[in-house]
């Protein structure tokens, strides 16, 4: 077990190393800079004092050679297009916007999603499994960005129930400001709601016409506990190795969301970073959901052999 | 005149589907006596598995189940409510499903799914219930017991699978074993092994068994009467003897001509040309006929009665009307009637 956490710990080094250094270039390789907007009416001698101040003015690879060792004590430097912000504020102002708007998405879609998915498994065939097919795959077809426009439009726009823009801030970061985050949260919902409904229904029906399933019946085994002991557990398998991407899919993902709604998460300003060139502000916003991305393929893998048996990703001669 | 532990009589069992209708039994009869093992032998499709899931109420909801009985030791199985039927299933009359590894479930460890059984039925708990477990692993010749009561089903050969599988119908001492097939999934050694050992419980725990088989060698091998079924129907059902050396039905010859001459299990199963009838619509007359190189006019339009010609002897064959013309079986089958006439002759001497 300590050998596979320190494995994967190792591979998320590696892949950290690859993606940072990649993204370096990339932005590199980019005509103009995070300067170039403010400096560019600038005269010479000027543009050349701002540039020496920011460390621009340097070669490339040296460029890197700083910014990939200073990243390596956990410093990612302040952002050269929006002065005074750095990471530590990123986290602190920004991941909790988009923690939030992406575990209210999970808490209201994977529910009902699987309440959807039970239902069409139990009414299989009937018009209830029908409508509950063909909305979710109409919903997966459909982009959240255009959700979100479509929600925006008539709920916000046309029926006014609820704001257009912006986010709960201050005391209510965490908790409160509702009305702000119901049509943002649904636009993204409802993707989860598809796709668990889904997910569910299929390994519902496969469990439920299995032969193991006959066989608890043919013991003697009360329908209740059929559904508990042999249903609900094996169908629950697919899911529940799901859960950590929806999890880190929603919170990183809804850059789309963010930037109609224009709320203030880490999606939102990642877009907005790009645009600036804005390289330490990039760099550390590509760790960060590098690191959630892998941390939550870590966690797949945990749970994959929590609950299912027949998975051994590590035997014991290797882990 | 032994006395009857499951009777049926006139069973149907319709499913319907989107594409309409499939009339998988059409008219079953079926006595299992006490104490005997009842070979049902046909093809696929022809019904066998239908018959015994219609006998432990495990069909599912589209299929529609009607019979004049179906009844174990004199109670009416239809319209049981479930709970009485839960009580039954395991305790009285125990299946073993046709392949032992999606018969398992994946997640569940061996000695759990064993002991669900004593759970539901007896309330076992703990050092009672692992004991059971253990002892029934080992009655069917499955070693270190404890340490693969801890298992989970893919890590087991499938030889002790089966066995697995086999412990846990026993293992509340049922009266009734149904046995789907129970050797088809595995190969020639091991098809013996587990017709030994099914042998042997019989023998320890006074079992009545209904087998279910496509093929005729493991049938001789272990059935005391054999019934022949063909698209949802019984054909032929006799003593062994009957069936081997005295069999009437022309499926029935076919069989016996398939099964290869040291009557050892092979791969191959029936060489009988064309495939049975399409259960989507309900065939008209003898459902055999078109495969049937003695049909008869008649064979064509009308469903043949049944024609009883000994005490557990019964045939469905328009062969058997006194207004039937002559025919002669093939010669290998008139070489078993041979046979047969010469052991009746010598039980007489
Ligand atoms: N749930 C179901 N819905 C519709 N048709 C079914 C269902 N179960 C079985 N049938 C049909 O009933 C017929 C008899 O099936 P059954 O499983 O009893 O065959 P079998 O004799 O056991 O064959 P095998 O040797 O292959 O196991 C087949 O035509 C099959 O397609
Ligand atoms: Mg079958």
């Amino acid at each position: 077990m300590v050998k596979v956490i320190v494995r994967r710990l190792v591979e998320l080094a590696v892949a950290l190393f690859l993606i940072t250094s990649a993204t370096f270039f990339l932005l590199a390789a980019i005509p103009g800079d995070a300067l170039s907007a403010q400096t560019d009416n600038l005269p010479e001698a000027a543009r050349q004092r701002v540039y020496a101040q920011s460390g621009l003015n340097k070669p490339v690879l040296e460029r890197y050679a700083t910014t990939m060792t200073s990243m390596l004590h956990g410093n990612f430097g302040e952002s050269i297009a929006d002065p005074g912000m750095t990471m530590s504020k990123v986290v602190h102002e920004k991941l909790p916007v988009s923690l939030r708007l992406g575990l209210q998405q999970v808490l209201l879609g994977i529910p009902l999603g699987l309440f959807f998915g039970i239902l069409a498994a139990i009414y299989k065939n009937t018009w209830i499994d029908h409508t509950v097919t063909v909305l979710s795959l109409l919903l997966m077809s459909v982009p959240s960005l255009v959700l979100g426009l479509l929600l925006q439009s008539y709920f916000g726009g046309k029926l006014g129930w609820f704001p257009i823009l912006g986010w709960p801030e201050g005391s209510q970061l965490w908790f409160g400001g509702w009305a702000l985050t119901i049509l943002p949260t649904v636009a993204g919902a409802l993707t989860h709601v598809a796709t668990y409904a889904r997910l569910l229904k299929n390994s519902m029906l496969d469990i439920l016409g299995s032969d193991y399933v006959q066989t608890a019946r043919a013991k003697g085994v009360p329908e209740y506990r059929v559904v508990t002991h042999h249903i609900v557990r094996n169908a629950a398998i697919p899911v529940i190795t799901r859960l950590p991407m929806t999890v880190a899919f929603s919170i990183t993902g809804s850059v789309f969301i963010e930037s109609i709604f224009v709320i203030p998460g880490i999606g939102q300003y990642f877009v907005q970073a790009l645009n600036n060139r804005d390289v330490p502000i990039v760099m550390g916003e590509t760790v960060m959901l590098a690191a959630l991305y892998i941390g939550s393929l870590f966690l797949t893998d945990l749970l994959y052999m929590a609950v299912d048996p027949r998975i051994k990703l590590y035997d014991r001669k290797e882990g | 005149m032994a006395e009857e532990i499951i009777r049926i009589r006139d069973l149907h069992v319709t499913f319907t589907e989107t594409s309409g209708h499939v009339y998988a039994v059409r008219g079953v009869d079926l006595t299992l006596n006490h104490g005997e093992t009842l070979a049902i032998v046909g093809e696929s499709g022809s019904g066998k598995s239908v018959t015994t899931k219609a006998l432990l109420g495990l069909l599912p909801t589209n299929a529609r189940v009607t019979a004049e009985t179906l009844s174990y030791q004199g109670q009416e199985l239809q319209q049981l409510r479930r709970r009485d039927y839960d009580q039954l299933r395991g305790r009285e009359l125990a299946l073993i499903f046709q392949d032992p590894l999606s018969a398992l479930n994946p997640t569940m460890r061996i000695g759990k799914q064993l002991g669900e059984v004593l759970v539901v039925h007896e309330h076992l708990k703990k050092a009672a219930l692992q004991a059971r477990v253990a002892a029934a692993l080992t009655s069917v010749g499955l070693g270190d017991a404890p340490e693969l009561a801890r298992k989970y089903p893919h890590e087991l050969s499938g030889g002790q699978r089966q066995r697995v599988v086999i412990a846990m119908a026993l293992i509340a001492h049922p009266q009734v074993l149904v046995a789907d097939e129970p050797t088809t999934a595995l190969d020639v050694t091991l098809q013996a092994q587990v017709l030994a050992l099914i042998k042997a419980q019989k023998t320890q725990q006074d079992l009545s068994i209904l087998f279910i088989t496509h093929d005729l060698g493991v049938v001789a091998n272990i059935a005391d009467r054999v019934a022949i079924m063909y698209a949802g129907q019984i054909v032929e059902c006799g003593t062994a003897e009957e069936i081997f050396y005295h069999p009437q039905h022309p499926y029935t010859w076919a069989l016996l001509e398939a099964v290869p001459d040291d009557s050892r299990a092979d791969e191959t199963l029936f060489s009988l040309p064309g495939t049975p009838p399409d259960l989507h619509q309900e065939p008209v007359g003898d459902a055999f006929a078109p495969r049937n190189p003695y049909a008869l006019g008649i064979d064509f339009r009308e469903a043949p009665p049944r024609t009883q010609l000994t005490a557990t002897h019964w045939v469905r064959s328009w062969l058997l009307d006194p207004q039937a013309p002559a025919y002669e079986p093939p010669a290998a089958i008139q070489a078993r009637w041979h046979e047969y006439a010469k052991m009746k002759e010598a039980a007489h001497d």
